[in-house]
């Protein structure tokens, strides 16, 4: 079966302000990423500030174009779209972004819409567009007579759900969903997650969830895809990632995460200093932090190889014990 | 020990619209300990960090109940920090200026004194290169270096409580990880208490040794941390720990939502807040809030119906 | 920061150049500058006769390189109506101008500034709502009106100060007065708006939970953050004092280059029109040069860009 979505050395390089007459320099956002996607496959990526991870998203929509490598969706290049494909792709993918209030119209009631994806490609008639998107908003927890309601009237998380109801009125293949919980309070993040969870059994749906939060991603995925600075660094299923994490960078992540556990107090940060994107260029883009890096990481960068059930970028993640640890291994 | 913060029966209204932000807010807090407040957006946590700061902002009273610092004599020093550090910073002032002001002003150091010290500081919360960042201003820097700086700026007043609202939410989680060990570190230094309000109940479980759960401006629960977690007795506090989500693998239940909406300041249910929400409800909770209890050794909660142990 | 000001300088030397010879171009291409110059009834030997004189019977090119040679020394050529150096009639003239705009700018800010910080930390009250609606007035009624509206009070009912020359000190005050009070209303108006969003910044509430005084938190840490969308407006302001100049030394006659200006165009003086044309694109361009450079003074994120410490 040939995948749904895939991203072959997807590389997306911003030129950066240089002096008049000096070489210029790139800041490479997304860097030779391989990615694969099957239908029905949820997928998170997760990273933290400068991970690439929304440009990312933004590439596999082909809502920016990369640098060097390619996208395929259904075994199409974005590259070799043409208008009328672009079409088609559109009607059969969506995006979910963080910030509801913005991502609405503030002047249109939320039954137009939702119901102007409908409309806007001519699926049916202006009635039968409203009744599509009274179902839709049903289907997502809000009672249908909210169709005549304006977005600043609604709360947080009613308009989160709106914003899914827009996402998926066309029945998408393919959702992106970009930190789509992260504005939202801790009680009605949850509702959306079970939202999410039981929206996604009754379709056909496969997507891609960006997320900074490492403890909300794991209802909501099958299989994790780690990143840092622009790089894959591990991904595998999520079980066996959150239980046996294997790149230093991961093992690190998830240590930082706190627990409800009060007994867990004065650990030591797994990470010390700062994101240090000067020196991602050559070799591993993690080894300014990395407790472990030795000579190799800085002038060869580490291929994704398999490792037990995951696929990790790292010269010598095999020495490592699988088993996270509170106390992580401080870094220098 | 003595009492360092005593806050009794807090009243903070918005006259203009006649919400009450806070209504009746009753916490204490002796020296040398942690204490969280903890809630989601609206519940007037950072409001209640505010008013005994003094910084209500414009519009905003404290219309009721009384705010004591310090048993004693002396009346405590109060320094606070801020959830996103880079907009708390002046974007036309360096490093240095923000420092070295507090410095002079909290200690009386001028020049090379001041400069010297607020090197030092800058050293202690883990800047590097401390000397050439006094030049520097906050856009120049992260998110978690700002926050380091607002810590450095906190320590120059030599404060007896510090205040953090939210400090880490505007943060990633590594660096999260490092600010937190930094209050931890600091704590013990220096033996300040700490007041640290945040949504983020992983936070609290790590930093306090009390928390206080808040809910439409009103406390609903207050506990030693391990008790809060652990035994829960207020409805709404032991859903929202059930619906938090967690890393660890083995939990495989989901988050479980919890049903409803947190209702507007505007329009509250009568009696006790939470009550449309709660499944243990009965006439009583919609008559009249619930008085706190005190349940156990010092576990207090507002409640007809507490969870039992 | 030095690359920066480098080439800010030579984009202002380049709308310099560019100016000036579009404006050449025009005046020749538009009619016939010796008509103009003698006016519907003159014959047409005369005409010829002044062309050749003027040397507008060459190409227009040849024209311009002559033009800008001579310009380069100094020489910009006789005035067509008198005969007298252009060079030294706009030296005449631009002190003249200089000393009025100057002196609106220096009190448009010296009033502006004040009222507009007064009027935002005070925002609401009585007084702040009657300045406002003051400060409307200022900027929507057109300068050349409150000057005649001005004249009509202090010249004629009060009788105060004179309306028109230029001999002593009190001649200045009235076309003084009616620049500046259409620039402050403007700048106070700017300076509230853009204070009141800065005290509501959360670095102020910082502040003052540090205890820093109001009158500090006032003068150095917010007026420092509006200064820097301030001087883009001030620049403006400026520019508009300039532009402004040939309506209000017109209708106090007061003997500047704005009058001076629109006496020449209507003589048809087109050796003055090019002169005064290049003087005021120099003063336009130095007044946006200087306030590019304050603005990457003021603001730190432009004054070192490419010096991030991190």
């Amino acid at each position: 079966m040939s995948a749904l979505l895939q991203a072959s050395d997807l590389t997306k390089a911003y030129r950066l302000k240089s002096a008049p007459f000096a070489r210029p320099a790139y800041h490479l956002a997304v860097n030779a990423v391989e990615l694969a996607l099957e239908p029905r496959e949820r997928l998170g990526v997760v990273g933290e500030s400068g991970s690439g991870k929304s440009t990312l998203g933004r590439l596999l929509l082909g809502l920016t174009a990369p640098t060097r490598g390619e996208v395929l969706f259904e075994g199409q290049s974005h590259a070799r779209r043409k208008p009328g494909d672009w079409t088609r792709f559109r009607m059969r993918s969506s995006l979910v972004q963080q910030n509801p209030l913005s991502a609405l119209n503030p002047q249109m009631t939320i039954g137009e819409q939702v119901a102007e994806a409908v409309q806007v490609h001519r699926l049916s008639n202006r009635a039968g567009a409203r009744d599509r998107a009274a179902t839709m908003l049903e289907q997502v927890g809000l009672s249908s007579g909210m169709m005549n309601r304006f977005p600043h009237q609604m709360s947080g998380g009613q308009r989160q759900r709106v914003v899914i109801a827009r996402a998926l009125i066309l029945d998408p293949r393919l959702v992106v969903f970009d930190e789509a919980v992260s504005a939202l309070d801790v009680s009605v993040q949850a509702q959306v997650v079970a939202l999410l969870r039981s929206l996604w059994r009754e379709r056909d749906l496969a997507y891609v969830f960006i997320t900074h939060d490492l403890r909300v991603v794991r209802h909501l995925v099958d299989r994790i895809a780690v990143m840092y600075l622009g790089r894959m660094v591990e991904t595998g299923d999520i079980r066996s990632v959150y239980s046996a994490p294997r790149h230093p960078y991961t093992r690190a992540l998830l240590a930082s995460v706190p627990t409800l556990d009060p007994t867990i107090r004065n650990i030591a940060p797994p990470i010390r200093g700062e994101l240090d994107p000067g020196r991602a260029r050559q070799g591993c883009a993690f080894r300014s932090r990395c407790p472990h890096a030795f000579e190799r990481c800085e002038r060869e960068v580490p291929a994704m190889r398999q490792l037990g059930s995951q696929q990790v970028a790292c010269h010598i993640a095999e020495q490592f014990n699988p088993a996270p640890t509170r106390q992580m291994e401080v870094a220098r | 020990m003595s009492t360092l913060l005593e806050v009794r029966d807090l009243v903070v209204e918005a006259p203009a619209s006649g919400v009450r932000i806070i209504d009746g807010v009753s916490l204490s807090l002796e020296g040398g300990q942690t204490l969280g407040l903890v809630g989601e957006s609206g519940c007037g946590k950072s409001m209640t960090c505010y008013a005994i700061g003094g910084m209500l902002p414009r519009g905003v009273l404290r219309s009721g109940g009384e705010v004591r610092l310090g048993g004693g004599t002396e009346r405590p020093t109060i320094a606070m920090i801020f959830q996103d550090p880079t907009s708390s910073l002046n974007p036309v002032h360096t490093i240095g200026y923000y420092l070295e002001t507090a410095l002079h002003r909290h200690q009386g150091l001028k020049g090379n004194d001041a400069r010297l010290e607020a090197i030092r500081l800058l050293e202690r919360v883990g800047i590097d290169r401390a000397k050439s960042r006094l030049r520097s201003y906050p856009h120049q820097f992260s998110g978690g270096m700002n926050q380091r700086v607002m810590i450095a700026h906190a320590l120059a007043a030599k404060p007896q409580l510090l205040i953090a609202d939210e400090p880490t939410t505007a943060l990633d989680v590594t660096t999260q990880a490092q600010i937190l060990y930094l209050l931890e570190e600091l704590r013990a230094e220096t033996g300040m208490a700490l007041l640290i309000v945040s949504h983020d109940l992983g936070v609290i479980a790590r930093l306090a040794d009390r928390a206080a759960v808040m809910y439409c401006g009103k406390i609903v629960e207050t506990a030693p941390v391990a008790e809060l977690l652990g035994r829960p007795a207020h409805p709404y506090a032991k859903a929202l720990i059930d619906c938090m989500p967690s890393i660890d693998p083995e939990d495989t239940e989901p988050p479980r939502p919890i049903p409803g909406t947190v209702p507007l300041l505007t329009d509250l249910p009568q009696g006790c807040h939470f009550h449309p929400r709660c499944v243990r409800a009965t006439a009583e909770c919609s008559a009249r809030f619930p008085a706190p209890e005190e349940i156990r050794t010092s576990h207090e909660v507002a409640c007809y119906h507490p969870v039992a142990a | 920061m030095i690359s920066f000001i480098l080439a800010r300088f030579a984009r202002a030397v380049i709308v310099l150049v560019l100016a000036v010879t579009f404006v050449f171009v025009i005046l020749r291409v538009s009619g016939d500058p010796a008509e103009q110059m003698l006016g519907d009834l003159a014959s047409p030997e005369a005409i010829a006769i002044v062309r050749a004189n003027w040397g507008l019977d060459k190409s227009i090119p040849e024209q311009f390189l002559i033009y800008a040679g001579n310009a380069l020394h100094g020489d910009f050529g006789v005035s067509t109506t008198d005969g007298r150096p252009v060079f030294t009639i706009i030296a005449e003239r631009v002190p003249k101008t200089l000393i009025i705009t100057i002196s609106s700018f220096l009190l448009t800010v010296l009033l502006g500034v004040p009222i507009g910080i007064l009027t935002a930390v005070r925002r609401g009250s009585a007084a702040d709502k009657a300045v406002m609606t003051g400060a409307v007035v200022g900027y929507s009624v057109p300068s050349f009106l409150l000057g005649v509206g001005i004249i009509f009070l202090f010249a004629v009912w009060l009788r105060v100060l004179p309306s028109s020359g230029s001999s002593t000190w009190q001649h200045a005050v009235l076309p003084i007065l009616t620049g500046t009070l259409a620039g402050a209303a403007g700048i106070s108006r700017f300076v509230r708006s853009a204070m009141i969003d800065i005290l509501d910044q959360p670095y102020i509430a910082a502040a003052r939970a540090d205890g820093v005084p109001e009158w500090e938190i006032i003068l150095r840490h917010a007026l420092p953050n509006a200064a820097i969308p301030l001087v883009t407006l001030l620049g403006f302001s400026a520019g508009g004092l300039l532009g402004g100049s040939v309506l209000i030394e017109t209708v106090f006659a007061w003997p500047g280059l704005g009058s001076g200006f629109s006496q020449a165009v209507s003589y048809g003086n087109l050796t003055v029109v090019q002169a005064m044309v290049l003087t005021f694109t120099a003063f336009m361009v130095t007044i946006n040069l200087t306030v590019d450079i304050l603005y990457a003074v003021l603001n730190p994120k432009i004054r070192l860009q490419g010096n991030d410490a991190s």
